[in-house]
């Protein structure tokens, strides 16, 4: 089913159901990280205000420009980026890019979900095991298998599974919140100063922005095979800024608020005193559910990229045995908790430098070249009679679009050093003019190269010109 | 990618032809003209200017609420 363009009745998620499943997938522990570190360069006004915005502007981007295609086709989400890259170009960013990416976020949230059980057990068991102990480790693995048994059920299993967990995590996440007031009253929570911010206070917010742009950005690569189950491209966008923005935000915010009063953005490390035994401990079990919604997601959204672009080697693979394929490299990385989690914000940053103009391309691809129109029997034909075989499946105009917009980012805000150019926050940060550059670089090489040579297929559909490619 | 495979009319044996006549027959129905499919609607422009409208104002208001 996943190769083949979705007909009307496979499509499962109405505007309930969706929603839920992207509020499961918005709640998430690395939503408090992301809070956490807003918290290192502004307080609590200027944290709020730099998670919504960046939020909505990230998330937006990412609901346009990867959301719609797939819905509106039923299409397979990296399939359907071939009409930007190429059949082979779009592959090369399956196997180059996104998988190495998902790769990391599955041994990231693993991880969480190992350090948030192991402090929980410390708590009700009084035992000392450490943030990078064996039980963390085992923990991290009990996490892989379980999100392997729900992935192997399907998409279906993953419908119910939000529907129980989505609920329930909304209310810890606000319970959560109640109990940070409870502790701290709001004008303790304006006064606490940021853990380690620059002098310049513009810069400060704007670099709050940026990271938060940077996560909805982050929806890029998995929230596409998911809309693809939507009923409606209504549906797929609102849906995914209700879940991905609204409830992912309301999480960054908690870890921001938690990192500015109480000295930490992880709520394992706080919620049993605050909470108590009890309350405590059922919250960290929902937060540690949170992460398992999340990884199946990703990891589902991920292998049917993976099986697609396989070709006739990974048709043959069972459903099985390639998502417990992709779970072996963070079923090893997970013994190293260390090396991952303490570089979590280089990893989030070094992968919106590839994710920022990736939008911006396919956005303008879609919308403006396309014009939001497919030859869907395009994606499916040979290379040689396919409109969107470019170059021998290759459009060199896309990745020198996408080379651009790296370059962009890189040179306006440095991943590792996070030295910034004076342009970064009168640009309203990094992400934004990547966005922007990498999909005006495409736009204007597909006008002036690429639409002149007759590659890529860049007329409607039934018009005479479109009608003479075909001859 | 990994799906283009040459349209044949026949004579393939094994999954190749099946998949082959699954997908050829998915083809032709979604590209029926009595085709129905919520989907397929493009998203109103009225959606996409609330989209644009509400990121504009509340980036506003919140701008105006840390200054």
């Amino acid at each position: 089913m996943t190769d083949l363009p979705l007909v009307r009745h496979e499509r499962i998620w109405g505007p309930l159901d969706f929603t839920w499943v992207n509020v499961g997938l918005g709640i998430a522990t690395w939503g408090f990280l992301f809070g956490g570190s807003t918290a290192a360069f502004v307080g609590a006004k200027e944290g709020i205000a730099a998670i919504l915005i960046g939020n909505l502007i990230g998330t937006a981007i990412v609901a346009l420009a990867v959301c719609i295609p797939p819905t509106k086709y039923g299409l397979e989400q990296y399939m359907s980026w071939s009409s930007a890259f190429g059949p082979t170009g779009a592959r090369a960013i399956v196997w180059g890019i996104i998988a190495l990416t998902e790769v990391g976020w599955a041994v990231v949230l693993a991880i969480m979900f190992g350090r948030a059980s192991t402090n929980a057990a410390n708590s009700v068991f009084g035992t000392e095991a450490g943030p990078n102990s064996g039980l963390v480790v085992a923990f991290s693995l009990f996490a892989i298998v379980i999100s392997w048994i729900i992935l192997v059920r399907g998409p279906v299993y993953i419908k119910w599974f939000n529907r129980i967990v989505a609920p329930g995590l909304i209310v810890v996440t606000v319970l959560m919140l109640v109990l940070i007031f409870s502790q701290r009253s709001w004008g303790d929570l304006l006064a606490a100063e940021p853990v380690s911010p620059f002098d310049n206070h513009l810069l400060n917010f704007v670099m709050a922005v940026e990271f938060n742009v940077a996560g909805g950005l982050g929806w890029l690569p998995i929230i596409g095979n998911l809309s693809r189950l939507a009923t409606t491209q209504r549906v797929a966008v609102w849906s995914t800024m209700i879940g991905c923005c609204g409830a992912y935000s309301l999480t960054c915010i908690v870890g921001l608020l938690a990192a500015l009063s109480l000295g930490s953005s992880d709520p394992t490390v706080w919620m049993i005193p605050l909470g108590g035994a009890v309350v405590g401990v059922l919250v960290l079990v929902f937060i540690a559910l949170a992460n398992i919604t999340s990884v199946v997601s990703i990891v589902y959204s991920t292998c049917i990229a993976l099986r697609c672009a396989g070709g006739e080697a990974f048709e043959k693979v069972s459903w099985t045995l390639l998502t417990g394929a992709f779970f072996v490299i963070p079923a090893i990385v997970v013994f190293f908790p260390a090396a991952i989690y303490d570089n979590f914000f280089k990893f989030v940053v070094v992968i919106t430098v590839v994710s920022a103009p990736l939008a911006g391309i396919i956005f303008a691809d879609f919308f403006f070249l396309r014009r939001r129109e497919f030859d869907l029997r395009g994606f499916f034909v040979p290379k040689s009679r396919s409109p969107y075989s470019f170059w021998s499946g290759v459009n060199p105009a896309a990745f020198v679009a996408l080379i651009a917009g790296s370059v962009v980012y890189v040179l306006l805000l440095n991943p590792y050093s996070l030295e910034s150019a004076g342009l970064f926050r009168f640009l309203l940060g990094a992400s934004i003019p990547s966005v922007v550059v990498g999909g005006g670089v495409h736009y204007l090489l597909t006008k002036l190269v690429v639409l002149p040579r007759g590659k890529g297929g860049y007329v409607r559909p039934g018009s005479s010109a479109h009608a003479r490619e075909d001859e | 990618m990994g799906k283009q495979r040459e349209m044949q009319g026949g004579g393939e044996a094994g999954e190749s032809q099946s998949f082959e006549e699954r997908l050829s027959e998915r083809l032709s129905l979604l590209e029926s003209p009595d085709y129905s499919d919520p989907a397929r609607k493009d998203i109103p422009a009225l959606d996409l200017l609330l989209l644009t409208s509400m990121i504009v104002v509340v980036s506003a208001i919140l701008v105006w609420w840390v200054v």
